[in-house]
């Protein structure tokens, strides 16, 4: 059933390329591989931490009054997590706090909050958000290798914001940025828009399944 | 009655869960998050004034060495999103600023950021007298209002500043 859940949540009902949620931040802080890493970490933190005690508090949160709940419990570890950036990720933190910031009104979590983890006990609750992590994080990863190759000619650059100075050796130099329109907004639509259209295209059935399943249904 | 009781402690369980969250977090990171502000602070500063900056500065209403060769400002002026807050040094009748924290919108106001653009170094040593008159940027015109005004608030604050220190006589003297 949890295998189930996470499966769901990080690949069929992906929120970034099945659902087409919390996008602005997606599209803004995904132009490096780096910065997409930190919203990934920072997002993920947020939706398992807010699911987990959504989850245990589901009893006593007032049906009448539970969005203002959720909010405050996922506004609370947006801001735990903004804490530890400007801690511990200074370099990072400026770069990205903004981002961060918003994780609070981000409809994927919340979305997950009341549909989910309300409602569930905290075992699935727990692999639900694991699975909306994994997929957020594939979707923004994926969208920012992209975006950093063609834009800047690089792949994991400057990732010792993240991981101390070790992981400065991992950049990669490709070759001269070959389309620095990746970098901007009407490239991170563009290149969000086909890489999304590529997941779906992967995960729809080919016609012939299709077909098959229709004549074993008639 | 019953439910209004009941929904207003378990509001107030949750709240003060959420509160002893943050304040232990709080208590956990403020001396790091402190050090972190003060060590970008005084690279900033040092940035400006084009070698080290001194550690042991006071500042009183946002202005530091009033009475000296060049002075340092901190303020901030309205944005489209809020305050924008900056630093300045003002040497010689001449300016230069970088803006410290902003709510601006990214994109459009990248430009007042000095580590994504170089539109604010470019204009290192601009005179005070014309970094009113700077060449406003589409799309951004209140942020750039504000960032027009900032030279002239710089300026009156020092004035201020010497006056309340009666720097002429101290430098006569």
């Amino acid at each position: 059933m949890s295998h189930n859940d996470f499966r769901q949540a990080a690949i069929t009902n992906n929120p970034a390329w099945m659902q087409l949620l919390g996008l602005c931040p997606l599209l803004a802080v995904s132009n490096s591989v780096a910065n997409a890493t930190g919203l990934a970490l920072a997002s993920a933190f947020v939706v398992i931490g807010s699911n987990t005690s959504i989850s245990l508090l589901r009893r006593i949160i007032p049906q009448a009054a539970r969005l203002p709940c959720f909010v405050l419990i996922i506004a609370t570890f947006t801001t735990l997590t903004v804490m530890a950036l400007e801690a511990y990720a200074f370099d990072l933190y400026s770069r990205i706090a903004l981002f961060v910031q918003i994780i609070v009104t981000n409809c994927m979590i919340l979305g997950r909050a009341e549909v989910f983890a309300s409602r569930q006990p905290v075992g699935r609750a727990l692999m639900d958000a694991l699975g909306t992590a994994v997929g957020f994080a594939l979707a923004l990863l994926a969208l920012g290798a992209v975006r950093e190759v063609l834009g800047q000619g690089t792949l994991l650059a400057n990732m010792d914001m993240l991981f101390g100075q070790a992981a400065a050796q991992w950049q990669m130099t490709l070759f001269p940025p070959p389309l620095s329109l990746a970098l901007l907004p009407p490239g991170a639509f563009i290149i969000a828009g086909l890489l999304f259209a590529l997941a779906q295209g992967l995960m729809s059935p080919s016609p012939k399944t299709q077909s098959n399943t229709q004549a074993e249904t008639l | 009655m019953r439910n209004l009781i009941t929904n207003t402690l378990a509001l107030l369980v949750i709240g003060g869960l959420c509160g002893l969250a943050l304040t232990q977090t709080h208590q956990f990171t403020r001396e790091p998050v402190e050090a972190n502000r003060v060590r970008q602070a005084q690279a900033l500063l040092s940035e400006l004034l084009g070698r080290q900056a001194p550690t042991d500065m006071s500042w009183q209403n946002g202005v530091a060495n009033p009475c000296g060769p060049w002075q340092f400002v901190r303020s901030a002026a309205n944005g489209y999103s809020g305050s924008i807050r900056y630093l300045a040094l003002l040497e010689k009748g001449n300016i230069r600023l970088r803006v410290t924290r902003h709510q601006e919108t990214p994109g459009i106001a990248d430009f007042i950021n000095h580590k994504v653009d170089p539109y604010l170094p470019n204009l290192d040593d601009t005179s005070i007298a014309s970094w009113g008159d700077l060449d406003n940027i589409t799309g951004a015109t209140i942020t750039h209002k504000a960032l027009r005004s900032m030279a002239a608030q710089a300026q009156t604050l020092v004035a201020h500043q010497q006056e309340r220190d009666n720097c002429e006589q101290s430098n006569e003297s």
